[in-house]
């Protein structure tokens, strides 16, 4: 039979954002498969450059709509690094507490998406019921819901409400319960894990040799998590492991963010009890000096990075952002070939992408 | 590729998902704790920090641009205004149609003016609508009503016009955080305040002959503002510094011995400088674009 080339996307329910997925088909196998990013580029590393460094902080949270906290303090760790801000302690436990918060509702997100995509669509009214527990706490802490802007260079921008540890401790229990019923309703279902189970193996070596993070390292068996290998923040302080599967399929990758899930839970009930008083904000200076700054963090979907090059000036000179997703997605050949087109939203949708970020 | 699901019977596989799904049902529909609320009839409680439309006061706005200046999107602007009771003034406007709706103004702001309220049904189907000059965004109340949540500090702040340089502030400080210094040309002293070692013991204030030392209420700043140099040999002494200047840091001084001698053999008006009173400065680089001698300078900042 002939082969064919298929478009899936960019306008495609199966993409999740703007990009677009070429297959190779040979009937129903997959021969070849090509990923077309760039539909989303608005030159936020440009944009940086004509902006102050306080300026960049809520164009970096634009990077990525379901992790913006995550890049804006990658961000902020990153002109600390330049700039040799020393931050205050009560902050960084804030936002540890604020960034397994996004962690677990960026997690969500991606578990809604990927359940509506494989037939459940109960999976994404629940994911989206139970993420709102966690972006309320993010709200009252932060003041906004998608877009935090809160990390700040020297620290973060408000104290914390009064009751949020109560709060997040209470939603840490409730989480872990609900936790327990999404195993039930997925693991429990036989189409979701038909659809799951032995698709889209990516070895280990693979997965390695093609540079991808996160999430999807870790379902290849590889521990992997610059939480764990590069500690950044009061990570070290912090009592959890690093999820892996060894299996390298869409099911392993499915259950290294559940467990993600539960250590974040057990990393926010840490954060919260052990927060000590104090100043949550110092002074940055305004102008960076001349050097280099950078800095390294486990986001939601994979190690972020960014590197700034300063010239003196208050503006910085050039910000360069490394997206997990980016890279990750450069492994569809790899993880398409040889299955069928039925199996492409599960394998993509166990990725998580993210287009904001990718496309930048 | 080995069998990983918990095993589970082909029974389990239907009654497992179906006794969850059930559970959530009787607890929406008949235990009535619904999961939803009705929305334009029922609203959730908004946090006190959340950033919605922007309200200012005009009372405590002393119109220094610092929330037009640090606007990543470039959606403020100032507005010159003619208020009845506070005169020639200078206010900012917001587009709310460009706004990021980050919240940077409001922390930047020096006498903490203004706010962002929880209100958030603003679209719009007119984007001219959605700017909302000086006017319409004045609020005098509400920056009362609110906890604030920006850290005062009580510091002596100095009103150089009725200072006479005597120094007994600088001896009185149990801190020595107040140094005399020479104003060049003056022939006068000025106290210089080193803010961050002042405890706030109102001892210069009690002190003071003259009383041009007042203890007042600031906010502590987040931000590292510029501070502006100021070049004696180009200052003219024509006074466009501090009539810009928002804070009232800037005060003219005569600088005997330039007056220059005229026709009669009288002598004329001594030549003015400009004297900057840092303690009061707000960093917004008005001066230095007010400046057209090039006598002030403030590295960083764009004219």
């Amino acid at each position: 039979m002939a082969e064919m080339w298929i478009n899936m996307g960019p306008q495609h329910p199966m993409t999740h954002g703007l990009w677009n997925l070429r297959i190779k088909v040979d009937g129903e196998t997959i021969v070849d498969a090509e990923p077309v990013v760039g539909y989303l580029h608005r030159g936020i590393e440009k944009l940086a450059e004509a902006r102050t460094y306080t300026q960049v902080i809520p164009i970096t949270d634009r990077l990525c709509y379901g992790a913006s906290l995550a890049w804006s303090h990658l961000y902020c760790t990153a002109a600390e690094d330049l700039m040799g801000v020393e931050v205050p302690e009560r902050a960084e436990y804030l936002r540890v507490a604020a960034l397994e918060m996004q962690r677990i509702a960026s997690h969500l997100m991606w578990l809604a998406a990927y359940a509506a995509d494989l037939g459940a669509m109960i999976g994404f009214i629940y994911s989206m019921r139970d993420r709102e527990v966690f972006i309320d706490l993010l709200q009252a802490l932060t003041g906004s819901r998608i877009t935090y802007n809160y990390p700040r260079i020297g620290g973060v921008a408000h104290d914390a409400p009064p009751d949020f540890a109560r709060d997040s401790l209470r939603a840490c229990d409730y989480m872990e319960k609900k936790l327990k019923e999404y195993e039930d309703l997925y693991e429990g279902s036989k189409v979701f894990m038909l659809r799951n189970e032995g698709v889209g193996i990516l070895s280990k070596e693979d997965a390695m040799n093609l540079g991808i993070t996160g999430p999807s390292l870790r379902g290849s068996g590889v521990k992997c998590d610059v939480r764990k290998d590069m500690p950044y923040s009061v990570y070290p302080e912090m009592d959890f492991e690093a999820a892996s599967h060894p299996d390298g399929d869409c099911y392993s990758r499915y259950r290294v963010r559940m467990d993600e899930m539960y250590q974040s839970c057990k990393i926010i009930r840490q954060a919260v009890t052990k927060m000590p008083a104090g100043k949550w904000r110092v002074v940055a200076p305004r102008n960076g000096p001349v050097g280099t700054g950078i800095g390294r963090v486990e986001d939601p979907r994979g190690e972020g990075m960014m590197y700034i090059v300063g010239d003196g000036t208050d503006r910085p000179y050039r910000l360069k952002i490394r997206s997990p997703i980016f890279v990750s997605v450069s492994a569809a050949p790899k993880l398409l070939v040889g299955y069928k087109v039925a199996d492409v939203v599960a394998i993509m949708g166990g990725l998580d992408m993210c287009i904001g970020e990718t496309d930048r | 590729m080995a069998a990983k699901a918990k095993k589970t019977s082909s029974l389990g596989f239907v009654l497992k998902p179906m006794k969850r799904t059930g559970a959530t049902v009787y607890k929406s529909l008949i235990a009535g704790r619904p999961n939803t609320i009705l929305y334009p009839y029922q609203k959730l409680d908004l946090p006190p920090t959340y950033r919605g439309k922007h309200t200012l006061d005009f009372k405590r706005c002393i119109g220094c641009s610092n929330c037009v200046q640090i606007c990543p999107n470039d959606c403020m602007w100032m507005e010159k205004l003619e208020d009845p009771e506070l005169g020639k003034i200078e206010r900012p406007g917001v587009d709310l149609g460009r706004c990021l709706f980050c919240g940077l103004c409001v922390e930047v702001c020096p006498t903490v003016a203004l706010h962002e309220t929880g209100e958030f049904e603003l679209a719009d189907p007119d984007r001219a609508k959605l700017k909302f000059g000086p006017k319409e965004l004045r609020d005098d109340t509400y920056a009362d009503k609110i906890v604030e949540e920006r850290q005062k500090r009580s510091v002596p702040v100095l009103d150089l016009d009725k200072c006479t340089g005597c120094e007994k502030c600088a001896g009185e400080c149990p801190e020595m955080c107040i140094a005399m210094e020479q104003i060049e040309g003056v022939g006068k002293k000025k106290p210089e305040i080193n803010l961050p070692k002042c405890t706030a013991c109102g001892k210069c204030v009690v002190v003071c002959p003259e009383k041009a030392l007042t203890m007042k209420d600031m906010y502590e700043s987040y931000f590292d503002m510029p501070e502006p140099k100021f070049i004696l040999k180009n200052c003219t002494g024509c006074q466009a510094c501090a009539k810009a200047c928002p804070a009232d840091a800037i005060y003219m001084m005569d600088m005997p011995g330039t007056e220059k001698v005229l026709k009669d053999g009288k002598k004329g008006k001594p030549k003015k400088r400009a004297v900057f009173v840092l303690e009061k400065c707000v960093g917004c680089g008005k001066c230095f674009r007010a400046c057209k001698f090039q006598a002030i300078e403030m590295p960083g900042v764009r004219k």
